[in-house]
């Protein structure tokens, strides 16, 4: 496998594990983004562009980790269900 | 319902009423909203209150709330060597987004201190021979109460009206600059309406009255180019929980050719130049920068972004509910601040409504109390009107789900409140609310 499609699955795979669905929304746009920005890059401005990629990938699990050790609460846009009266007055 | 603030009963309410509030029956269907709102931590469109820390931030910031923990003033050691490179790394990295040296960043706790150091340490340095302040009617409250406190000191301050757009008028400006004016004060992006002002032309035309000019760009740094050259800026506070860095920490550019001079407002070790003594939080410094450096090389794909989610939704609401405004010029503003007034609905009751996203009135400040903001007041938006404002924020993080949710949610809401709103038929009849006369005991 190439190495710049080993490291797009990696940064996508790493992205996922972020719990805030802010973050993890805009890691997968910005990965996904950025490869295809790049998608034409030869020679020195590839390795630039890879090694730019493989710090992201180390900051990424880093940040994975943690965000699984503080998870977030899940958002509302990630929710299905409707808050009912006397669970709203639990939760306060 | 303590939790919610919203919901907080002035006087003590009757065991009765709170009995049915907990309760799942709907006493009133057609009016009630129980039930209606999704579970989850609300979407949040706020960004101009303050933004999420970036990830990337966080991470440069981490070693330094561990290990690091150097003073980096500390000049016997290398615990404080290593804080201090961290330190300057940081503010290189701001003065690079801002085109300044970094000899020329004075790192602060925020925009707040910034403002007020410039406003009272550039009045206070030049009292003997300066009197005069001028600033505009609709900057930041800690700008306007700085120069309150300077009026107490002796000095007259000009406050600018503003016109209906919200921008100043450049020539009541130069006709309000004085021989013994000190220092003029325009913020560059309003933090309630999102409205740019001509910063270029103001920086000129202070340079050629000899003038110096601070500019609050707290609301501009990461999101629109600046260059304090270009600008011919003399003063420029900075905040770093706006561009996705952390809480506690901004910065101030002071010139130094033209060098500016300020009486500090701390006093102390005089670490930063003299100009601000205290211990540097260099963790928060680190963050900062960092946020700084991401905004630099995400700048144009952030404003892609925002530019698309804000035109999205603005087209999306404007084609969905009747009535709607947008307050400040439609063309000159930052695109992540959509600022709508929402004619013909009570206001509180639409906030209420809206408990899935998190947006506010206006500005953070003051959205604890009724009034209507000063700065719609300013810009001449009727009173009933800046009573239904709401200030959507957009940012790096927002998706294009929360903007439809959003949309959604606003569309439903506002037709169910003008459904049950008398003035709203009225309009609907074709009465001009103008005529009505209300009361029957006037004369």
């Amino acid at each position: 496998m190439k190495p710049a499609v080993s490291l797009y699955r990696q940064l996508l795979r790493e992205g996922k594990k972020l719990t805030d669905y802010n973050f993890r929304m805009y890691s997968l746009r910005r990965v996904r983004q950025g490869f295809a920005e790049d998608a034409s890059l030869t020679g020195e401005a590839a390795n630039k562009a890879l090694a730019f990629g493989k710090d992201q990938l180390a900051m990424l699990q880093r940040q994975a980790i943690l965000s699984q050790l503080y998870p977030a609460a899940p958002s509302v846009m990630e929710t299905n269900t409707f808050e009912t009266a006397s669970a709203e007055q639990k939760r306060h | 319902m303590k939790a919610d603030k919203r919901y907080e009963p002035v006087t003590e309410v009757p065991e009765v009423v709170l009995r049915n509030m907990s309760a799942d029956t709907v006493f009133s269907p057609g009016f009630s909203i129980k039930g209606r709102s999704k579970a989850g931590r609300a979407s949040y469109l706020d960004m101009q209150a303050t933004t999420p820390l970036d990830p990337r931030a966080l991470d440069a910031m981490l070693p330094w709330m561990m290990g690091g923990y150097g003073n980096p003033h500390s000049r016997t050691h290398s615990y404080g060597w290593e804080a201090e490179g961290a330190v300057e790394v940081a503010r290189g990295q701001i003065a690079d987004l801002i085109g300044a040296s970094p000899r020329e960043i004075i790192f602060t706790s925020g925009a707040t201190e910034s403002n007020n150091m410039s406003v009272k340490g550039v009045a206070r340095f030049y009292a003997s021979r300066k009197k005069h302040l001028i600033t505009t009617q609709t900057e930041h409250k800690c700008v306007l109460d700085s120069c309150r406190a300077m009026e107490k000191e002796g000095y007259e301050v000009t406050y600018l009206p503003v016109q209906t757009n919200g921008l100043i008028d450049m020539a009541e400006l130069e006709s309000a600059i004085r021989p013994d004016t000190a220092l003029v004060s325009v913020m560059a992006v309003n933090n309630e309406i999102g409205v740019i002002q001509p910063i270029k032309e103001i920086g000129a035309l202070c340079r050629a009255r000899k003038v110096f000019f601070h500019s609050d760009m707290a609301q501009m740094l990461g999101k629109l180019r600046i260059n304090v050259d270009d600008m011919n800026v003399d003063l420029v506070s900075l905040s770093s929980h706006k561009v996705y860095g952390p809480k506690g920490v901004g910065a101030l550019y002071v010139r130094r050719r033209p060098r500016v001079r300020l009486e500090p407002v701390f006093s102390g070790g005089g670490q930063e130049r003299g100009l601000r003594s205290g211990t540097l939080p260099h963790n928060l410094c680190v963050g900062f920068g960092a946020a700084c450096d991401v905004a630099a090389q995400e700048m144009e794909r952030d404003a892609k972004w925002v530019g698309y989610l804000s035109k999205r939704m603005l087209d999306a609401i404007t084609a969905r509910v009747p009535e709607v405004v947008l307050n400040g010029d439609p063309t000159a503003r930052y695109s992540g601040n959509l600022n709508l007034s929402f004619a013909y609905v009570e206001g509180e009751s639409l906030l209420m409504a809206l408990k899935n996203i998190a947006v506010s009135s206006g500005s953070a400040c003051t959205s604890a109390s009724l009034e209507p903001s000063y700065v719609l007041r300013a810009i001449g938006v009727q009173e009933d009107l800046a009573h239904t404002s709401i200030r959507f924020g957009i940012g790096r993080f927002t998706t294009q789900q929360e903007v439809d949710f959003a949309v959604d949610l606003l569309a439903e809401h506002v037709e169910r409140l003008r459904s049950m709103s008398p003035l709203w038929e009225l309009v609907q009849e074709g009465v001009d609310l103008k005529t009505i006369q209300w009361s029957q005991d006037a004369h």
